[in-house]
């Protein structure tokens, strides 16, 4: 996880309203200079849910290091949107807010829940949904013992998630898991059917395992299986190509237990050969943890 | 100045699939239909609820409109049926759906019906045209 330590100062303005366009705005620009930090200074991997630094290394320490269970969802400053703004201290405003935490969510019902990894969510000043050019804020409504963490905001964007009745993966399952952000880049190219595969050898029993390669912004995605079902939601990944995501089975319990009426089914939700990549897209969206 | 916001609201029992122009109309339960059918379904209704709520002219125009003539003689039906074909790509190909007392209105409501793309593409083995039931109900934010 890389951490950028410059603090922003009068970013007040930047959360309030308009804040969808503002944000997709603000990534392109801190993504390079993220990049320009990457490749000049030291990076410091912290685990800032925790509150515990990791490590700091060198940019290619920092990679190989980064391996280790590292969450998927990349701490990010917000830029400075206002040149101007007046020296008094507004103190109905919102507090300032420092750092950013991108990470993926998905809706499992109609009326606006989501689940998503709890670390993408957790001690956030606030919290805001981003879908195709849309930005609502989210609230938590709960924390699971497990990573994962249910969050709500007004109405569902687009689908709901389907999960199966009883797990049907086995070994060498071709699956899909990808980051909300990387979807509209795969989409153009024509989607994709599967990135990732179902991992036998490292027996978990809360756990998915996946051989994957996915990265930064992928915590909390839902992992599709070939019928289009959810079999689980993206934590963290443990080595340079296994990832762990908590199994349907526990994230179907959690919402069972919150009063969410999710939809189950075991038969296909989508045709053999559609793209899972468009019903990830149809189903999730960005979350960005706002923190101070 | 007022936002006003449509709902459509979509009756699954209402769904129907037709085969070509010309044959009886299989009626198709939308319980029996595959799972993969009701999802694609759901999504164009998603997709039609936000491009008629959008602020942007046209449906800014045809809410107007809508919120104007309502109840009137010359205003909307309480319920509008329309039938919608989608090409394999995910874009709208050709709506259809009884013109109303105004050629604008009608225009504007097929303009934004077919300006986007649903997102994923039909189920290939489904049946076309979808018809979809809606309610328009209009209400301020």
């Amino acid at each position: 996880m890389y951490v950028q330590t410059l603090l922003a100062r009068g970013l007040r303005g930047d959360i309030g309203r308009g804040w969808g366009l503002k944000v997709h705005h603000s990534a392109s620009i801190v993504g390079r200079a993220a990049s320009a930090t990457r490749a000049k200074l030291p990076v410091c991997m912290i685990r800032l849910a925790c509150g515990i630094v990791i490590g700091c290394a060198l940019t290619g320490l920092a990679l190989r290091e980064a391996a280790a269970q590292v969450p998927f969802s990349s701490f990010q400053p917000v830029r400075q949107m206002e040149a101007a703004k007046p020296l008094a201290r507004d103190v109905d405003s919102p507090p300032a807010v420092s750092q950013r935490l991108d990470g993926t969510a998905f809706f499992v019902d109609d009326l606006g829940h989501m689940l998503t990894a709890r670390h993408a969510v957790a001690d956030c000043a606030r919290i805001v949904i981003s879908k195709e050019g849309r930005a609502v804020a989210a609230r938590v409504v709960a924390l699971a013992a497990s990573d994962i963490a249910l969050i709500k905001v007004p109405r569902t964007l687009g689908l709901a998630a389907v999960f199966p009745r009883a797990s049907a993966s086995v070994a060498n399952d071709m699956v899909f898991a990808e980051a909300y952000d990387r979807l509209k880049p795969m989409l153009a190219h024509g989607g994709s059917l599967g990135n990732a595969f179902v991992d036998t050898t490292l027996r978990d029993p809360e756990h998915l395992v996946l051989r994957s390669n996915v990265t930064f912004g992928t915590s909390g995605a839902p992992v599709l299986d070939s019928r289009g079902l959810v079999e689980g939601v993206v934590s963290r990944r443990t080595t340079i190509d296994r990832v762990l995501a908590v199994d349907a089975a526990h994230a179907k319990s959690f919402l069972a237990a919150h009063g969410v009426r999710f939809q189950e089914d075991d038969r296909p939700q989508m045709s053999g050969t559609a793209s899972r990549a468009h019903r990830a897209a149809s189903i999730s969206a960005r979350v960005t943890c706002l923190q101070q | 100045m007022l936002i006003l916001r449509g709902t459509l609201v979509l009756s699954f029992g209402l769904l129907v699939f037709s085969p070509a122009p010309g044959h009886a109309q299989d009626f198709r339960n939308p319980e029996q239909a595959p799972p993969s059918w009701a999802q694609f379904a759901k999504l164009v209704k998603y997709r039609f609820e936000e491009w008629i709520a959008a602020d942007e002219t046209v449906a800014n125009r045809f809410r107007n409109w809508v919120i104007e003539h309502s109840g009137k003689e010359n205003g909307p039906p309480p319920t509008l049926v329309v039938r919608a074909w989608l090409n394999p790509d995910g874009t709208v190909e050709r709506v259809n759906f009884p013109a109303f007392n105004d050629a604008g209105a009608t225009e504007d409501l097929r303009t934004i019906l077919k300006r986007g793309n649903v997102g994923e593409a039909p189920p290939p083995e489904m049946l076309q045209p979808l018809n979809l039931r809606f309610s328009l109900n209009l209400r301020k934010p």
